[in-house]
């Protein structure tokens, strides 16, 4: 016999005594199923015992433990029945007995115990932003006779990660760490003849802490929430920065425009409070897929503090305050920096079997 | 368990093995075990308690004192039903086996003698009747068999199997004629034990007297043939 013949005739046979094994254990289910018909009760778990270690499948196991358990039940072994029911419950957390057909020993044992989680983990949740800004002071070089800066949102990115806590029913504290990348975009006209377009960039590391009310009603299920999130702005930046001067001509037309220099990115970390914070608002629904969620967030993030370091704002003492004014002319004006965020996340609930007190 | 005349009652909880004394109002311990009795009962007289434990062990006490006065293996198997006859001179013990034994209660001293084995299952309740002519026996497998108790070597039981769960308990009416029988699926069954009481029930349904094949079929062969309904003085309607 050549290896190759050896190989297929011991995988051949590993594969025909797992099938037999298996078949044993289905039939040794089967008999013990009879034994309680019968009454029999303290030999269910001596026939069950070796196909528990090795041997059942999942279902196989939820049935043999239900059989013990109502056995042990039986038997007043009030000690070994929550043990077994709790294997159960591990194995299948989401058990339900069946009011039609089950005993009323066990309908009575299942209300004592609970699997409902007390911890969820949130391993990731991705999504977009809107960035919008709120101005509370405009500044310009060229003030008063500029027009009102124009801001619009752009679209950002959110990563991150998080878990839950119950603090109380269906209340649970949330805390996460965020990554995210918010930009918009400003349109400035100095002196009603220069005008500069500009993206704003912030990469901010955020930890919202929110406290969420969750509506826990089967496949979907909605929760609102609200928090607050302490800010750290990692790196700021102004990208794209292109500006024209508009010269008026002899013609009829009215204007000539003359490009400067594009700046592809400046720095403006230095020009940044680091630290801020945001209130947050969201609403949102997990949807079940098995023993999980998969979750649809809607947040909204109210930010507190002026993003301007105000001190360093006329500063020209150093190259990113000087790339900023010269040749674009920009003077930050002081604003804060608010978003809407859609998520996407997947929530894994960590079941606790336990008994009730 | 209640005292005789009394208002106290006895109760002894399995998990934490203890024996309580108890009024309507008031619970002491009376005694805590070492062992997990499985059945208990006391003597109609309220002289004797006896218990039963996993082992096969049954132990008898003098109420008096509660002092064990006697303990003996009687069975390999779970002891799982005891009961004194009326008169207390009869001690019937049932077993996780189906088996019941029969002993003879002289003072403080069980001499076991007989047993009578028709349950494969655990005998969960045994009940003698308040003449003490019949003996019931309640099983897991889901029947209650009726012994008379003059003729348990001779007579077979009569057997009521119609039970689709365990039988958790039974009970006979004050005039012996009936049994009630409570399953563990929540159905209670009242049975006749004179056949008397169950041509007539018969007669109810049937309206005319058994034919001989149906005799044959559900009484007995080798029981000679009455006119059931004549008998039971019950004049068919149809």
């Amino acid at each position: 016999m050549n290896f190759k013949s050896l190989f297929i005739f011991l995988l051949t046979l590993t594969a025909t005594a797992g099938v037999m094994a298996q078949n044993q254990c289905a039939q040794s289910l089967t008999d013990a199923e009879g034994k309680y018909q019968e009454g029999k009760l303290y030999e269910i778990p001596i026939i069950l015992s070796e196909c528990l270690e090795n041997g059942f499948t999942k279902e196989e196991k939820i049935r043999a433990y239900r059989l013990i358990t109502l056995s042990y039940l039986f038997l007043n072994y009030e000690k070994e029945a929550d043990e077994t029911y709790l294997k159960l419950l591990r194995l299948s957390p989401e058990f339900q007995v069946n009011e039609e057909i089950d005993p009323m020993e066990l309908i009575n044992h299942h209300a004592k115990f609970t699997t409902k989680p007390i911890f969820y983990l949130n391993p990731l949740k991705i999504g977009f932003n809107f960035s919008s800004v709120n101005v509370t002071n405009e500044f310009s070089l060229s003030s008063p006779i500029d027009t009102p800066d124009k801001y619009s949102p752009q679209v950002g990115f959110n990563a991150g990660f998080g878990a839950e806590m119950v603090i109380y029913q269906n209340i649970h504290l949330a805390a996460e760490f965020l990554i995210s990348g918010e930009t918009f975009h400003q349109q400035t006209t100095h002196w009603d003849f220069y005008i500069t377009d500009m993206d704003y960039s912030f990469t901010k590391f955020q930890v919202p802490i929110m406290v969420k009310y969750n509506v826990f009603r089967g496949k979907v299920n909605p929760f609102v929430s609200a928090g607050v999130s302490p800010v750290y702005v990692a790196k700021t930046s102004v990208n794209n920065l292109e500006g024209v001067y508009r010269v008026a001509t002899d013609n009829t037309s009215g204007y000539e425009e003359f490009p400067v220099q594009p700046r592809p990115e400046i720095s403006t970390t230095a020009l940044r409070n680091q630290f801020n914070y945001s209130l947050l608002f969201g609403a949102g629904l997990n949807y079940k897929i098995g023993l999980n969620y998969l979750v649809f967030e809607a947040r909204y993030s109210n930010g507190m503090m002026n993003m301007v370091k105000t001190e360093n704002r006329w500063r020209e003492d150093f190259v990113e305050g000087r790339a900023l004014k010269f040749p674009s002319g920009h003077v930050d004006d002081d604003f804060k920096l608010n978003s809407v965020s859609i998520f996407v996340g997947f929530v894994k609930p960590l079941y606790k079997p336990r008994k009730l007190k | 368990m209640f005292l005789p005349n009394s208002n106290y009652f006895m109760s002894y909880g399995i998990q934490d093995s203890t024996l309580r004394i108890n009024d309507y109002v008031n619970s002491s311990v009376l005694k805590k075990f070492n062992d997990r009795y499985t059945a208990m009962t006391l003597s109609n007289d309220g002289s004797l308690m006896v218990a039963g434990n996993e082992k096969g062990t049954l132990q008898v006490w003098d109420t008096k004192n509660m002092d064990m006065s006697e303990s003996s293996n009687i069975t390999e198997k779970q002891i799982y039903a005891i009961e004194f006859s009326p008169d207390d001179k009869t001690i019937a013990v049932g077993d996780e086996a189906g088996v019941v034994q029969l002993g003879d209660v002289v003072g403080t001293d069980i001499f076991f003698s007989r047993s009578i084995s028709n349950q494969k299952s655990r005998i969960n309740k045994i009940k003698f009747s308040p003449d003490g002519k019949l003996l019931a026996t309640a099983s897991l497998e889901g029947s209650v068999q009726l012994w008379v108790t003059e003729n348990l070597d001779k007579m077979l039981p009569v057997a009521f199997e119609d039970h689709q769960d365990y039988v958790w308990s039974i009970t006979f009416n004050k005039t012996s004629d009936y049994l009630l029988a409570g399953t563990k699926d929540g159905v209670l069954k009242l049975w006749p034990t004179r056949p008397e009481l169950m041509a007539g029930d018969i007669c109810r349904y049937l309206f005319r007297n058994m034919n001989k094949l149906e005799w044959d079929r559900f009484v007995g062969e080798d029981i000679g043939y009455i006119n059931t309904c004549e008998r039971a003085g019950v004049v068919p309607t149809k």
